[in-house]
């Protein structure tokens, strides 16, 4: 379905409202958007377009102003006089020629899939070579079957094992001299004797679990101590609302531990401003990192990072992201937005990759009260008190109490 | 290369050999399954921990994501520490993740495998092998079906002589149902879940869902790591 009230913010892309004046991912601010103007003119209802989107309205507009993408034009402006046939023909022939454009995508789109199909039909155990079309991995309908003789899959084969051995070297040398640091982590007794140095934990729950206070009360204790310092970056909320909440846990004392930083302040601190959103966080890190003796760091959230890739990718650029973490030399919390059954079904990277995960919940009392609760599923080095603990925030500390003794 | 031997690998995991007739059949390829936590990479690297201690097997724990500091960090503090025994070899492939994506795209991924993991494995004389984890293989790309792929890569394991534990996160139902085609070609899955309830109390179960050559239960059985070691109890509930 064509979405008319949309438009894209000319720094992420992220989709908007038409009316949004900033947007809700970077904090781009926007150029005014006036209202959509009223179409004069309906499809009928029944209509379909010839790529299978329902032709909702078609607008006609005199004088237009584009917000967002360039490509793509919902505009604003005066309303077309009626009467004026030579304007009404030539916005027709506008939305024919897009239409025309969708269904040669679509055509293309299929003809590759059939394609595709043509040759796993044929498949008996040979190797098959890919035609590589100059715009990337598109299959030709021209396949050729070579056998492992076959020079061509010869040489590819060589050429990837002798870059992996050059990229392997040292895979299997070399074992852990040094004693393991671990940091303390929420609490002696739950997780034993904390979590390594290094690690990445992931604290996945639905809003309102208090998945935020308690990293915040998480990478205070361990910056403290050790002597370092730790890095809050507030990816979804402004830094006001984090502080509202130190002050709350009077954390506002560890305000030399802890150093708060909001989208608005990594866009700020990047060079870059068409980067995206994970090339702006990293530009922002390294910079902190020169200027301050950070040994920890909490992304809040995870969510405002994913990528609109595809499901196995997202794992590579998971894994890259992750793998960046720990060169730092910090041990981080990951906040992640969602019901765990939800992130688990939909098979997350993020809860394969992490050394340690927290899920956060609230369970329903039946009168109107819901309790936050928390339990540690996963925790790599450690030993864990797997059973639910409910979070008490008493006096400006936050307390864990086994649910069995609620 | 040792071949493996007629007979059966122990599990060294205290009443669930009994459950498995002895043991996985020596040169048998297992999927080892689970969601996270649920102790799949602890669990195969007791079974080649163990093995090498009391039958001087060699066997390679190959990881293609976590790296080989944080895995010996790992069993370090589970008391399977790998230092402790010169026939485990940790290998650790999660460098060389960018050439294994670029091999998919040219649909070479299974063959450069083969190639790059034989020499490992002559060198080192390996019967057990455990690969975490089979879905950071890509197998889906490529003008071949997964099935080939998969298919290939299984039956080079056998050819091997070796006895493969396939550390896989997609659950047995998955596996064998929605035409994830690892479930049907692999010899026997093993799975372990996490009760994840809203009970005071998760627990760890472990069950044999498949096993060819063996007479074997099929229900679960409670799963619990204590002082070093793994050990099964009758489920309660």
């Amino acid at each position: 379905m064509t979405n008319t009230n949309a438009q894209y913010c000319p720094v992420c892309s992220y989709a908007l409202k038409k009316t949004d004046t900033e947007c809700g991912r970077c904090g781009e601010v926007l150029q005014k958007i006036t209202e959509p103007v009223e179409t004069l003119r309906q499809a009928p209802a029944d209509a379909q377009s010839l790529t299978g989107y329902s032709i909702e309205a078609i607008g006609k507009v005199a004088d237009v102003e584009v917000a967002g993408s360039p490509d793509i034009h919902f505009a604003n402006g005066q309303p077309v006089k009626e009467g004026s046939t030579k304007r009404a023909r030539d916005d027709d022939q506008r939305s024919m020629r897009m239409l025309q454009r969708e269904l040669r995508d679509l055509n293309e789109r299929i003809a590759r899939m059939d394609a595709e199909k043509r040759m796993t039909s044929m498949l008996d155990g040979n190797a098959f070579r890919q035609e590589q079309a100059a715009e990337g991995a598109v299959v030709t309908e021209e396949v050729k079957r070579y056998s492992k003789s076959d020079r061509y899959f010869s040489s590819l084969v060589k050429r990837h094992v002798t870059a992996m051995k050059e990229a392997g070297r040292g895979a299997t040398e070399g074992s852990l001299n040094a004693e393991t640091l671990y940091h303390h982590f929420i609490d002696g007794s739950i997780v034993k004797p904390g979590v390594f140095d290094r690690s990445i934990t992931l604290f996945v729950g639905p809003p309102g679990s208090l998945k935020s206070t308690m990293a915040a009360v998480t990478i205070a204790g361990m910056a403290k101590a050790s002597g370092g310092r730790a890095l809050y970056l507030t990816l979804d909320d402004r830094k006001s609302k984090f502080e509202l909440r130190t002050r709350e846990l009077n954390l506002q004392k560890e305000s030399e531990i802890i150093a708060v930083a909001d989208k608005r302040d990594i866009r700020r601190g990047s060079n870059d401003i068409q980067s995206n959103w994970r090339a702006s966080l990293m530009e922002y890190v390294r910079r902190q990192l020169s200027r301050g003796k950070f040994r920890f760091i909490v992304l809040d959230n995870l969510n405002a990072l994913s990528t609109l890739l595809s499901t196995d990718r997202e794992r590579r650029a998971t894994f890259a992201l992750f793998n960046w973490i720990r060169d730092l030399g910090l041990t981080a919390v990951a906040v992640m937005e969602g019901e765990y059954s939800k992130v688990l079904r939909s098979k997350r990277p993020e809860i394969y990759l992490a050394d340690g995960i927290v899920q956060f919940h609230r369970i329903d009392r039946g009168n109107g009260e819901s309790v936050p609760m928390f339990r540690v599923l996963k925790m790599r080095g450690a030993e864990i008190d797997c059973r639910y603990y409910s979070l008490q925030l008493n006096s400006g500390s936050l307390k864990f109490v086994p649910a069995v003794a609620m | 290369m040792n071949v493996a031997e007629a007979g059966r690998i122990r599990t060294h995991v205290d009443g669930f050999d009994t459950v498995l007739g002895g043991g996985i059949p020596a040169g048998s390829v297992v999927l080892i399954s689970g969601s996270p936590g649920t102790m799949k990479s602890s669990f195969a690297f007791n079974i080649i921990q163990r093995n090498a201690k009391s039958e001087g097997t060699s066997s390679v724990y190959i990881s293609l994501e976590q790296s080989k500091e944080s895995i010996i960090r790992q069993m370090r503090s589970m008391k399977l520490a790998p230092e402790d025994n010169p026939e485990v070899h940790v290998l650790d492939m999660a460098n060389v993740r960018e050439e294994i994506e670029a091999a998919t795209m040219d649909d070479t991924v299974v063959t450069v495998l083969k190639e790059y993991l034989t020499d490992y494995l002559k060198e080192w004389g390996c019967s057990l092998l455990v690969l975490d984890s089979l879905d950071v293989l890509d197998l889906r790309s490529g003008v071949s079906s997964k099935r080939s792929h998969v298919f290939s890569l299984f039956e080079w394991l056998r050819e091997m002589g070796l006895t493969s534990l396939l550390i896989s996160e997609s659950n047995p139902q998955e596996a064998l149902e929605n035409g994830y085609e690892e479930g049907y070609l692999a010899d026997g899955i093993i799975e372990l879940t996490l009760s994840a309830d809203e009970g005071d109390t998760v627990r760890r179960r472990i069950r044999c869902v498949k096993m060819r050559n063996t007479q074997h239960q099929t229900s679960f059985y409670s799963l619990q790591f204590t002082e070093g070691r793994f050990v099964v109890t009758q489920s309660i509930g």
